[in-house]
């Protein structure tokens, strides 16, 4: 093997350990949290400088992921690049496919079939239950409650990867949404199975709530703990249940919708103060929303065609395009400069998770070491996004 | 959705704010767009967030765009206001030779991290940033590689060669596959 270049020089010039944080008081220690810990759910380091066990100050250390997305975006052509969105955020690819394709359609001015947009709207919330059902799960496992982690993540939620394989053949990379419409139609009797599967879900919401929402030691571990106030929150640009739940009524599938989201009725659950419960409440209650939407859809499921009128190579128009959508962490957009070619010139991502993070390090100041694992739990970032 | 003209109104009070027509080919709510010179930048947004008819008091993202032919890097903010739901996209341009602007996150905090980022990616700097520090790559890293005249050092994930060509084996033989693995 050709000998390395650029590594060894890394590890040694590398994020050394004290990199921002170079004073500490005599009563004071520093302390690493990660990469490899299981609470900051993936590999994110951050480095606590401590009085005692009470954190003074945070600063995390990303990029540990960091693939160069944004990079390897212009040397591959616009259908090649729906199969990289996959892997940013890979708890909700679906809404990663769905806010490129929602941009390149803007830049070739595609009319997307409603059937489509209606499996759109299905898979989208399906994929944020499944979302949530992961946070649900692991921040449990964070507050010291495994249980809720078997019910969510083992059975729940494989239902709904089950149903996206039987859609599209895969269960964590879809690449099921395409510009100008969907991959595949829905098999035959696929909403029925879904709508079973709500109905399913409906009692088993009930046993989520008695097994952490209204569990005294959850609450008493979360509430009132790592306030956010909204202010803070949109100087921040925290978008997604971490920006409602500091009680910023801000939607974008209701204040500014895309796709077929203006056929459906549903509620956007807001928080009353910020803190670490109201950020779960939040999510467990969209859990219930999402649901209500995916069962609309599913009701209301129009005929016709899944795939509007695309070529197979295309070349969008020389321009810039933003389009976002409301992911289950935020607002996830894409920003797209063509150049008239079948590559993009420039293709940025708005991560959610990268900019929600940013709320870290001045939510935790003042808590105690173990109220560290329930903020960072509640703040539900991938490092998948955040480095990109 | 954009019940104010705020490029209009911008421009009564900063001169030098030039609107950039948004192109016919949209389809859905375009978003007003402004460029703003270097110089200007910081105080413009400060205004944009504190003035109550504007009020743009959140930071929906930024970023760069490499424009090598032109010697230029262009900066891209987008703005929203939660107040008046509008967005606003302003932009600014800064020569490719000594790439320099004020930095915002003095005004919005959510640019903070962002401006490191093209920082680190575009090696842009951002005067008055409290922290501009490398965020994704490593301190001593080579380059900026979203810059366009960026050449990618190989290194062992490459097996020595570039992406796309089949890697060698011990004895110097293709090896068949994609060249991505060895």
């Amino acid at each position: 093997m050709a000998p390395n270049p650029i590594r060894p020089s890394a590890v040694l010039q590398g994020p050394v350990f004290e990199t921002k944080i170079e004073q500490v008081g005599d009563h004071e220690m520093l302390l690493n949290l990660g990469p490899q810990h299981p609470s900051t759910h993936g590999v994110l380091r951050v480095v606590l400088k401590l009085d005692g066990e009470v954190i003074t100050e945070a600063v995390p250390d990303m990029g540990y992921l960091h693939r160069g997305v944004e990079k390897l975006a212009e040397h591959r052509t616009y259908p090649m690049n729906i199969v990289l969105s996959d892997r940013n955020d890979y708890l909700s690819a679906m809404n990663n496919n769905w806010a490129f394709c929602l941009a390149v359609e803007k830049l070739l001015k595609v009319e997307i079939p409603l059937r489509a947009e209606y499996l759109r709207v299905i898979v989208g919330e399906l994929n944020r239950v499944a979302s949530h059902m992961v946070f649900y799960g692991t921040f449990g496992i964070d507050i010291g409650a495994f249980t809720p982690f078997l019910h969510a993540f083992g059975r729940d939620r494989e239902e709904i990867l089950d149903l996206f394989e039987e859609m599209c053949g895969a269960r964590i990379t879809y690449n099921y949404i395409r510009v100008g419409g969907v991959m595949l139609d829905a098999p035959e009797g696929w909403t029925h199975r879904v709508l079973q599967f709500v109905e399913r879900m409906k009692p088993r919401l009930v046993e989520y709530d008695k097994l952490l929402t209204k569990n005294p030691i959850f609450i008493d571990r979360t509430i009132g703990v790592g306030l956010l106030s909204a202010e803070q929150a949109v100087d921040l640009g925290v978008t997604g249940p971490i920006l409602r739940a500091s009680g910023v009524s801000l939607d974008l599938r209701r204040d500014h919708p895309y796709g077929a989201y203006n056929d459906f009725q549903f509620d956007v659950p807001l928080g009353k103060q910020g803190d670490c419960y109201d950020r779960f409440l939040v999510r467990r209650l969209e859990i219930t929303e999402s649901l209500k939407i995916v069962e609309q859809a599913c009701r209301k499921f129009p005929d016709g065609p899944v795939m509007g009128k695309v070529l197979k190579m295309y070349r969008p128009p020389a321009g810039e395009v933003y389009a976002q959508v409301d992911g289950p962490r935020g607002w996830l957009g894409s920003y797209i400069v063509s150049d008239g070619t079948e590559k993009p010139y420039r293709h940025h991502i708005r991560p959610p998770s990268f900019i929600n993070l940013q709320a870290l390090s001045e939510i935790v100041k003042g808590w105690k070491m173990a109220d560290v694992v329930a903020i960072l739990g509640s703040l539900d970032f991938v490092l998948g996004e955040v480095d990109r | 959705m954009y019940t104010i003209d705020v490029i209009e109104k911008l421009i009564q009070r900063f001169p030098e704010v030039s609107k950039i027509p948004v192109p016919e080919k949209f389809v859905r709510d375009p978003e007003p767009q402004a460029n703003v010179p270097p110089q200007k930048l910081l105080e413009v947004c400060r205004f944009l967030k504190s003035d109550a008819a504007f009020s743009f008091d959140f930071p929906t993202h930024m970023t760069a765009v490499d424009h090598l032919k032109d010697g230029l890097f262009e900066l891209v903010y987008a703005l929203y206001s939660t107040q008046h739901r509008v967005g606003l996209i302003l932009k600014s341009h800064v020569s490719r030779t000594s790439p320099e602007i004020d930095s915002v996150s003095s005004v919005w905090k959510g640019m903070d991290w962002q401006e490191r980022e093209v920082f680190d990616l575009f090696g842009i700097r951002f005067n008055g940033h409290p922290n501009l520090k490398r965020i994704m790559l490593w301190e001593g890293y080579p380059g900026h590689p979203l810059r366009k005249d960026y050449v990618h050092v190989t290194d062992k994930y490459d097996s020595g060669l570039e992406i796309g060509t089949p890697g060698l084996d011990e004895q110097g033989l293709p090896v068949k596959g994609d060249g991505h693995g060895a």
